[in-house]
């Protein structure tokens, strides 16, 4: 079908009311903006893989995590340290995205679906840096509702071997330790959850290392760039 | 931050987008039974965010074995009968079917996790009833899950259900089924259902009429919308059944269907000649593209095919993610013991302290979407270690995001001395309530594993102050004007000429702050394009109030939708008053006036409107036209806990009849609701004309649902199956009780898990 001058200028109208849309005393796109862009698709996937001597030159020096997310596609991206409190350090990204880390393990997220609001770190720190232990946690994730769920779950630690790691062009001799969860009961919706992290340490202190974070966001891999 | 070290840290992770996303009554109990509802939440509301694990709406959060399909009917079902499954909870489902000329067009709700409704807009073509070429008809269904499906025993699902009945009752009939699903191989499914129906469902192949055979037949022309109860399960009874078997492994996605039918379908396949119905059985196979898109082609009654395309979306989970920066740690003060002279409350001294606070934290809250409207400090009108803010949300869909936020940043900005932050949520000038949250709280709990329940424990929140004396207000708050331009759609449905009619143009909204609480506000319209104003303008019996519409659409030059001074103050802990002046909508001006009852913790508010107004000119300028009303009501709300509230109003309607609206609506944390209303007033079905009385569903989407920014836009709808006259009440915006209730315990602690955020 031919395109005639109506069709022209109802395109143009529609057009028009979409740039429109942008004015007000609103900061930002406005609404019909907002729309178009999320109908142009997501953007580009992030890479996070600088030089040692790209992050010296751009005057980084304080704690940096490399974090790399696998869902819904592969993409990493840098996690400098915002602070502490209470013995858990903040690290957050550009996009606004947090983690809250203690002893190297993940104790809770912002920004991610299916966020973990929280969850309790001090035995599984402490059978982490052994090597071995038995325990239980809770996990306390944030649902879409606005409301928390937990699950319990029993976790079982072991030692798995030396590994060389190499994070950002830098080799580490690492010890491989392998926590094994599973929920004491199944879920509502009839699934138990499992999963198997894994930290590899450095003297004692978790240098790397791959945990589940929720069903939404999957496992997250940290690496402990700087120091 | 540097620009490179910025650079470097690139850090857009599309994984790291996040969802942000109610006095006893005696019939709460039944109302809980009725909607699958676990038993009263007796806990303290502080713990009510906490989601036990044995709640019932838990079970939809992931893809069931055998995913929950709908029938032609848009309804749980096979193909064109009924089973006994429910959706998932909350889903939504746009479905279109059509088999034989007969296109129905359903919108379905999951309204709780045991009872789904819906409302269709069905076409017949060519079927020529009451003078019409196609014939349009309405209806509403619903379906009721008795019993659940044990899948693991031999308990099967049993339901219920009601179709087309408070329609015409082209369509009516009453069923109950019983479904189970079996595992098969490879993670296989099959489910069989069978049951008994009437009405239409209880056409072919009956077995007697056990509750009676009297029972009414469809009468083209009737006015119908009305709810007739004495003829439900009555008439012939038949059998009907039918098996749906999803495939496992590669072909899960696929699902074959085949039933056995107990339609007739005797005025479409008999007088009417549409179609020739050979057989009972029909066969179908489905596809399911992904968790949004099913389609399905079909061979039914062994002469016709048919397809049916589904559109499904839940508010529990789906919408754009809304994006949120962590807000870093909490700023820890100094050690009192190292440093206090740190402590020392000397600062209170400093007149020029209250202004350098406000300049510091009102741009830090305003970075974050909350707008600084005062604040006053220790001494004035506190106690000596308390501060005290108001603020107001400025678009987060969970207000626990706005206290944390503000405490946050007070802990940040505040003297140490400081230990009591008051957080006083007002919406639109008027202070709603008061959470009290203690720094040392803050500082201990964050960074902590257990940190949401705790600082929930840790909080309270009381009724706002009355009096704003001692509250200094941002230099330059008042007067404050805001203005948006942008395109509208207007549309108007269910006209049996033209379904479907709509309006588009251009949409200047202006709104000044005068003062605290003192607002004046317009909307502007432009109309481009658009056919609404060539629509039926319909006979009636009573003072045109509504069925004018058309007239007020037929306008091609600018005009005043909306223009009113409103003033909203607080008059006692528990009340709140409105009083407006203006043009209210686009039909009616005048003045009105509204109090609320709402204490801060209670999930009962009771309210009364009163409004003088006069019918606007079509032209939408500055006149009025001879019909003037004095009309109003008093209201009670009722807040049942997991989303559910019900608003019972009684008074006088704008067509001076006398009567009750009763809704029911559903709200979700990321701020989708939806509801249904219906209105019985003094006029009779007569009167009132096609459809009998109003009711109709409400649909209300917030835009950042869909582009995934934070902010207060919404785009509200109501459906009605026809609009009349009668039952019809004064459009009025800033009602008390939405704004209210918002600042209120029920709303803040439903989505405390947000307050870290």
């Amino acid at each position: 079908m031919a395109m005639t001058r109506a069709h022209v200028r109802w395109i143009g109208l529609i057009l028009a009311s979409v740039m429109l849309a942008s004015c007000g005393t609103q900061e930002g796109p406005g609404t019909a903006g907002l729309i178009f862009e999320r109908l142009k698709g997501a953007p580009e996937p992030s890479r996070f893989s600088p030089s040692r001597a790209e992050l010296a030159a751009a005057g980084v020096n304080q704690p940096l995590l490399r974090v790399v997310t696998q869902v819904p596609v592969t993409q990493s991206a840098g996690y400098i340290l915002r602070g502490q409190a209470n013995g858990a350090q903040f690290y957050g990204a550009n996009d606004g995205s947090e983690l809250q880390v203690r002893a190297g393990l993940i104790q809770s997220t912002v920004g991610f679906v299916g966020d973990l609001d929280g969850t309790n770190i001090t035995a599984p720190a402490r059978a982490i840096a052994t090597g071995q232990g038995r325990y239980s946690r809770v996990l306390r994730h944030r649902r879409s509702e606005g409301k928390l769920f937990e699950t319990q779950i029993n976790c079982t630690v072991t030692r798995v071997g030396a590994e060389q790691v190499v994070i950002l062009g830098r080799s580490h001799n690492t010890t491989r330790v392998a926590e094994s969860c599973r929920a004491a009961n199944e879920d509502p919706a009839g699934r138990t959850l499992a999963f198997e992290n894994t930290f590899w340490l450095e003297n004692g202190a978790v240098r790397a290392s791959e945990q589940w974070v929720s069903y939404e966001t999957g496992t997250l891999r940290l690496e402990q760039v700087l120091p | 931050m540097t620009a490179a070290k910025r650079r470097l840290l690139t850090g857009a992770i599309s994984a790291g987008m996040i969802v942000l996303s109610s006095p006893a009554v005696p019939q709460e109990g039944l109302v809980r039974g009725l909607l699958g509802l676990p038993e009263k939440d007796t806990r303290p509301p502080q713990r009510a965010f906490v989601l036990p694990s044995s709640d019932p709406s838990v079970s939809s959060e992931a893809a069931p074995a055998l995913r929950a399909a709908s029938n032609f009917y848009g309804m749980p079902g096979l193909i064109d009968m009924p089973a006994a499954h429910a959706l998932p909870d909350g889903e939504l489902q746009a479905i279109v079917s059509s088999f034989a000329g007969i296109t129905r067009t359903t919108l379905t709700f999951q309204i709780s996790p045991r009872l789904t409704g819906a409302f269709r807009y069905n076409r017949f073509a060519d079927i020529n009833l009451d003078g019409f070429e196609d014939y349009y008809d309405r209806a509403f269904d619903l379906h009721y899950q008795v019993l659940r499906e044990d899948e693991d025993g031999w308990q099967p699902a049993l339901a219920v259900g009601l179709r087309d009945f408070v329609g015409t009752g082209i369509e009516a009939g009453e069923y109950i089924v019983a479904s189970k699903t079996f595992a098969l191989p490879n993670e296989g499914r099959l489910r069989a259902s069978a049951g008994l129906g009437w009405g239409r469902l209880g056409s072919y192949g009956d077995i007697g009429a056990p509750f009676g055979e009297d029972r009414p037949q469809f009468v083209p022309g009737d006015t119908g919308g009305e709810v007739d109860f004495g003829q439900w399960f009555r008439g012939p009874m038949a059998p009907f059944a039918g098996l749906e078997w999803q495939p496992g492994g590669r072909l899960q996605d696929l699902r074959v269907k085949v039933e056995y039918s107990s339609d007739a379908y005797d005025l479409e396949a008999g007088t009417q000649g549409q179609f020739e119905r050979r057989s009972p059985l029909n066969f179908g196979v489905e596809y399911q593209a992904n968790d949004t898109v099913r389609v399905g082609l079909y061979s039914l009654y062994g002469s016709e095919i048919g397809a049916m395309v589904t559109i499904a979306g839940n508010p529990r989970r789906s919408g754009t993610p809304v994006r949120l920066g962590g807000p870093g740690p909490v700023t820890q003060r100094p050690d009192r013991q190292a440093a206090p002279e740190q402590w020392t409350s000397a600062w209170l001294a400093n007149p020029n302290a209250p202004k350098a606070i406000l300049d510091l934290l009102t741009p830090a809250l305003a970075e974050q979407n909350i707008t600084v409207t005062g604040l006053s400090l220790p001494g004035t009108t506190s106690a000596a270690n308390t501060a005290v803010v108001r603020v107001e949300n400025g678009g987060y869909e969970a207000q626990s995001i706005v206290v944390g936020r503000t405490a946050r940043t007070m802990a940040a900005l505040l003297p140490p001395s400081v230990e009591v932050f008051r957080i006083v949520i007002e919406n639109g000038g008027l202070p709603t309530g008061e959470v009290t949250v203690r720094r040392s709280d803050l500082e201990r709990l964050d960074g902590t594993s257990n940190r949401s329940q705790a600082l929930a424990a840790a909080t309270t929140v009381g009724p706002a102050p009355v009096s704003d004396e001692g509250v200094i207000a941002p230099e330059g708050r008042y007067p404050n004007f805001q203005f948006s331009f942008g395109p509208y759609l207007s549309a108007s449905l269910f006209d049996p000429t033209a379904p479907v009619r709509a309006d588009v143009g251009l949409a200047l909204t202006g709104n000044l702050e005068l003062s605290r609480g003192l607002i004046i506000e317009g909307v502007i319209y432009q109309k481009l394009a658009g056919n609404v104003g060539d629509g039926r303008l319909p006979d009636t019996e009573l003072e045109p109030v509504r069925t004018l519409g058309t007239l007020y659409a037929d306008n091609d030059t600018p005009t005043i939708r909306r223009l009113t001074a409103s003033y909203s103050a607080k008059l006692s802990p528990n009340v709140y008053s409105r009083a407006s002046v203006g043009y209210f909508e686009r039909m009616f001006g005048g003045v009105s006036g509204e109090v609320l009852w709402k204490p801060v913790d209670s999930r009962l508010a009771l309210g009364a409107e009163l409004a003088y107004v006069g019918q606007r000119d079509f032209d939408q300028r500055f006149g009025f036209q001879d019909y003037r009303v004095l009309t109003g009501h008093v209201s009670a709300y009722y807040e049942f806990g997991h989303g559910y509230r019900g608003q019972v109003d009684v008074g006088r309607y704008l067509a001076g009849d006398v009567g009750a609206t009763l809704t029911l609506t559903r709200e979700f944390a990321n701020g989708w609701e939806v509801g249904a209303f219906a209105t019985k007033t003094n006029v009779s079905a007569e009167e009132f004309g096609e459809g009998s009385f109003d009711k109709g569903i409400v649909l209300t989407i917030p835009m950042q649902s869909i582009t995934g920014q934070v902010g207060a836009q919404k785009v509200s709808r109501q459906l009605r199956p026809v609009q009349r006259d009668g039952g019809a009440r004064l459009i009025q915006e800033g009602r008390l009780y939405e704004r209210v209730r918002a600042g209120h315990s029920e709303a803040i602690f439903a989505d405390w898990s947000q307050v870290w955020r």
